[in-house]
């Protein structure tokens, strides 16, 4: 705690537009900290606009300057007249309240352009000015920005940045239009009369009142430049590409490196790169589990009408599967197929990790079975195949694993669900998964010759060992493998 | 000017019209109406081939001395009962005389003889082969229906085939006596071949038409048959040879000729000409497969008509509700949707064999189990048996899987032989036990032991001919094992046959005595493992 004089000091530099960046640092904090800094801060801005204006008045000299203030205070005042200076006094006390009226009520609130509508995990905002705010949604120890980035606070624009993977930030400007980035991203946004933003990198949707004449929402992404007059879209933005989704109302988008520009309307998605043709692709609808044969939904606390797949972020243009950490999800099909002393189970399948899955967290293939070889009975998982973390962000990756089957699950019916598994503590992770390959080699045993080895017209009774067979159980269209299937 | 009409069984108003209707349609060319080249009606097609020829058959064969007129196959050895025997005089196929008749441009036009000439060159196609028999015609009014007398009868036609209700229950009975009736399209009329097939559907409810696969007996038994061409149609069959047959235990019971196979086998193929000219599109085999067809189907009659003698005897079925004593061995035979009675006989035959050299209570009935429907629970032996495709539901795969895992028996025979059976059981097998394979069955195996000591086997001449030296006289069974014990057993030659002491042509599998100690030391693992 400073005393009153540093303080006063300090302000007095603040609003000399003198301050070092050590001190503004330390002024910051005590104003944070101590209702009475803020009380005596107060005080002495409104005794500063009064100077300013009653300077501005009688013309004392040019001490208004193009940013921040340059009256010292105390400063000494020349004599006069005890009527004259009772005339200052009174003209000083209207213009202290108009002024404070005036900061408070516009000054202030003008610089604030949005809202923070909700927000979570780690995040950076650099505010107006150059301040660095860092924060959580649930910090741990309260601290003196905590209030800034927090629900409901008022930000004047800047940037916002995620830091970790489950990082996401709501923002709602004046108007009522939202736009919410997730994951490691970077947006600078403002408003001036037009909407402006800048999506470095990452993932950014929004959901964009009709804006006024001539002013449309512009989002600056490296690759591409959106005009939004209204609607709601989602873009995802990297070094090289942007792809724009727009679910309702057009969007127009241009390229930055020939200023070629499509309108994209509702339910179609164009990805925007150097040197590729920016084609329109209609976007199905998601579809729900009763519409993905095949598979199912097995999560006790699970909804049969949630959605199962969905075509944005595919591999291949058609429909992949979403998975989630929330127990809520568990998908999982009858393989259709019993199991034989000797499988050797191989699973392939491409996958993404998408909205707050962290590096720590992986795929979980499970192949199981049952006490009555239905897929509700009771389950006992002979095989767990993980993906590994992911290796590289915002790209499809490969995985594969192989299991062979125990005995005592022979002559039982093959199960496979497709699970994750949590690696940072929260259980809120999305993946995609798309191409999912299940495959089984059949090592038959040694022994006497076998019937699929008999020709009725040409019976040989010499035994060679038998070559092991495989098999695709589910893949492709077989078995709704690429769950493009409805 | 109209030609003159002369009926010769004129009976009323209808069958007055009927030939001036068949006249004015024939008149008429091209046909104008109907499916394309099937005519507006059958009365399209109804045009004679040819004139009779100055050979004539004989006629009127309705009764007469009850002998063995089989003699034995070509290459088979004769037994010394038949050496005895004078020469066998007499008829193989009565051509049928049925349906209308009508004088159609001075020629005398009847449904039964469009092909007038068919049985005079189809008996010297049998003649040139060592089958010495008269060919002759009949009307069903004055037909014997006697097997012994008359092994098949030939109905040739090109429009609709109807029977009277006596006529249907007769000729039915005359079938299941061991009797053939072969259906010949003379002109390959869809008129005739679907009404002939609805016909025989209707009159045998248990059994339905299947097509005759590559191997069947028909195709092999004489010369074999792999190709053959087609003098019209065809085109589908991608040179095979196309008959549907309607079995009656293991043998064909009613022969569906789709193509026409007697203006081939008499060499008369102007009339397809004609029948092209008139829009028409007719189905015919080519004078060359026409007669080859025609020198397999005599041998076949004649070794399939001792079958017909033999699965012909009426078996006592016990009932699937009749609680057998629970000490008694019963012969529980499953039905499936293929011809899953392939040897009628045949298990009573082994069931009295068991009980004379063993000391197992038998009961001699055997038992048709419907596993959609009848508890089979009571049953820890299920035989099963077929000739051709057949497929399980999954109701049925349910009930043979818990049959083997509550410690039943399930044993599979593939009757005669035949690949489509083969198939067909490897791959419903697969659906019923997919985790399970099926293993040869080694020599020292307890179940060639469990009764009679088998270290060798016979098999039957087809079979020896083909696989003899492979097969080194070592029986040939298949075996699941569940939970470390056997409980399916599948032998892909057949097994079934053998009992019945009576000789399939062409069949592959085992001979009687061969067949006898296989099936009994199958009964016996069963009952005591």
């Amino acid at each position: 705690m400073m005393t009153d004089s540093d303080l006063e000091q300090l302000i007095a530099a603040w609003l000399d537009g003198r301050i070092g960046a050590a001190a503004s640092e330390a002024l910051q904090q005590e104003l944070r900290g101590s209702a009475k800094a803020r009380a005596i801060f107060q005080r002495f801005a409104q005794l500063d606009a009064v100077l300013r204006e009653t300077a501005d008045t009688e013309n004392f000299g040019a001490i208004s300057q193009a940013s921040g203030s340059s009256v010292s205070i105390p400063k000494p005042i020349p004599a006069t007249t005890r009527y004259a200076k009772a005339l200052v006094a009174i003209a000083a006390v209207i213009i202290v309240v108009f002024t404070a009226t005036y900061y408070f009520q516009h000054v202030k609130t003008d610089r604030n352009i949005a809202r923070i509508k909700g927000l979570n995990g780690t995040l950076t905002w650099i505010g107006d000015g150059g301040q660095i705010v860092q924060g959580s949604a649930s910090p741990q120890t309260e601290t003196r920005w905590s209030n800034v980035l927090s629900e409901g606070a008022e930000l004047p624009g800047g940037t916002i940045e995620g830091m970790a993977p489950d990082s996401w930030f709501e923002l709602e400007f004046h108007d009522g239009s939202t736009s919410m980035i997730s994951g490691d991203s970077i947006l600078t946004f403002s408003d001036r009369g037009q909407k402006e933003l800048r999506l470095k990198q990452g993932r950014f949707s929004a959901d964009v009142m009709p804006q006024p004449a001539g002013k449309p929402m512009l989002i600056h992404t490296p690759a591409a430049v959106l005009e939004v007059i209204g609607t709601q879209f989602d873009v995802e933005a990297g070094p090289v590409s942007t792809m724009l989704y727009v679910r309702e109302g057009k969007v127009q988008i241009g390229r930055v490196d020939d200023g070629k520009t499509v309108v994209v309307p509702a339910g179609h998605r164009v990805v925007v790169a150097t040197g590729r043709a920016m084609l329109l692709l209609p976007v199905t609808p998601d579809r729900t589990w009763a519409q993905t044969p095949f598979w199912e939904n097995i999560s006790t606390s699970g909804d049969p009408d949630s959605m199962a797949t969905q075509e944005t972020r595919d591999d291949d243009g058609a429909h992949n599967l979403v998975l989630s950490e929330e127990p809520a999800r568990l998908p999982a099909q009858d393989a259709g197929y019993t199991i034989r002393p000797g499988d050797v189970f191989e699973v392939r399948y491409d996958w993404l990790g998408g909205i707050w899955w962290t590096d720590q967290d992986q795929i979980a293939i499970k192949l199981f079975t049952t006490d009555n070889d239905l897929i509700s009975g009771t389950p006992t998982t002979f095989a767990t195949l993980l993906s590994g973390p992911s290796t590289a962000a915002g790209v499809y990756e490969t995985a594969s694993g192989s299991s062979t089957v125990p005995a005592t699950e022979a002559r039982k019916r093959l199960f496979v669900a497709i699970d994750t598994q949590d690696g940072a503590g929260e259980l809120h992770g999305v993946a995609h998964l798309d191409n999912f390959q299940l495959e089984v080699t059949h090592f038959p045993e040694l022994g006497s010759p076998r019937l699929d080895d008999f020709q009725l017209q040409g019976a040989d009774f010499s035994d060679p060992p038998p070559e092991p067979t495989a098999a695709i159980i589910i893949g492709g269209s077989l078995r709704n493998g690429d769950f493009n299937r409805k | 000017m109209m030609p003159p009409l002369k009926f010769s069984r004129p009976k009323s108003i209808c069958s007055l019209l009927l030939p001036a209707i068949v006249t004015v349609a024939l008149s008429v060319a091209p046909v104008a109406f109907g499916q394309e080249g099937k005519g507006a009606s059958s009365n399209d097609w109804f045009v004679k081939s040819a004139k009779d020829r100055t050979e004539k058959a004989q006629t009127g064969i309705s009764g007469g001395e009850k002998r063995d007129i089989i003699p034995s196959l070509p290459g088979m050895p004769i037994p010394q009962t038949d050496r005895k025997k004078p020469p066998s005089p007499d008829y193989l196929m009565a051509k049928v005389k049925w349906g209308g008749s009508a004088v159609i441009d001075q020629k005398l036009t009847e449904d039964w003889n469009l092909a007038p000439n068919d049985m005079l060159e189809f008996h010297k196609l049998a003649r040139s082969k060592g089958f010495k028999y008269m060919p002759t015609q009949t009307s069903l009014a004055e037909f014997s229906y006697d097997p012994a007398l008359m092994p098949a009868i030939l109905l040739g036609g090109v429009r609709e085939v109807k029977f009277t209700p006596t006529q249907i229950n007769r000729l039915r009975q005359y079938v299941l006596d061991g009797g053939m009736i072969v259906c010949d399209s003379v002109y390959g009329s869809p008129w005739f071949y679907e009404s002939s097939l609805k016909v025989f559907d209707d009159m045998f409810p248990e059994s339905r038409f299947r097509v005759l696969p590559p191997d069947h007996p028909l195709y092999h038994i004489s010369s074999d048959i792999e190709q053959v061409t087609y003098r019209s149609g065809g085109e589908g069959e991608d040179g095979k040879p196309f008959f549907e047959g309607l079995y009656i235990g293991s043998r064909i019971g009613v022969l569906v000729s789709k193509y026409g196979l007697g203006c081939g086998m008499a060499g008369e193929m102007e009339i397809f000409d004609q029948l092209e000219k008139k829009g028409l599109k007719p189905k015919a085999y080519s004078k060359e497969s026409a007669r080859q067809i025609g020198e397999n189907l005599a041998p076949y009659i004649i070794g399939y008509g001792r079958v017909g003698e033999a699965e012909g005897k009426a078996e006592l079925f016990g009932a699937s509700d009749q609680n057998a004593p629970t000490s008694e061995f019963v012969f529980a035979q499953v039905k499936h949707d293929g011809s899953w009675n392939a040897h009628p006989g045949a298990a009573r035959q082994l069931l009295s064999r068991l009980e004379k050299d063993s000391a197992i209570p038998v009961n001699l009935k055997r038992v048709s189990v419907d596993l959609n429907r009848d508890d089979t629970s009571a049953y820890p032996f299920l035989f099963f048996t077929g000739l051709d495709d057949f497929t399980l539901t999954n109701k049925q795969i349910k009930v043979l899987r818990k049959h083997v895992d509550q410690g039943g028996t399930l044993v599979i025979n593939n009757a005669l032989g035949l690949a489509t059976f083969h198939q067909a059981a490897v791959r419903e097998m697969r659906r019923v036990f997919p985790a399970d394979e099926f293993r040869l069955l080694p020599q020292s195996h307890e179940i060639y032991r469990s009764l009679n000591t088998i270290s060798s086997v016979k098999f039957t001449p087809a079979l020896m001919k083909d696989q003899g030296e492979k097969l080194q006289n070592r029986p040939v069974l298949f075996g699941v094992k569940i939970k470390d014990k056997l409980r399916v057993i599948y032998s892909p030659y057949d097994i079934e046959g053998g009992w019945n002491e009576v000789r399939y042509p062409l069949s592959r599998g085992y001979q009687s005595e061969s067949a006898k100690q296989l099936g009994c030391n199958i009964i016996m693992f069963a009952m005591t493992n």
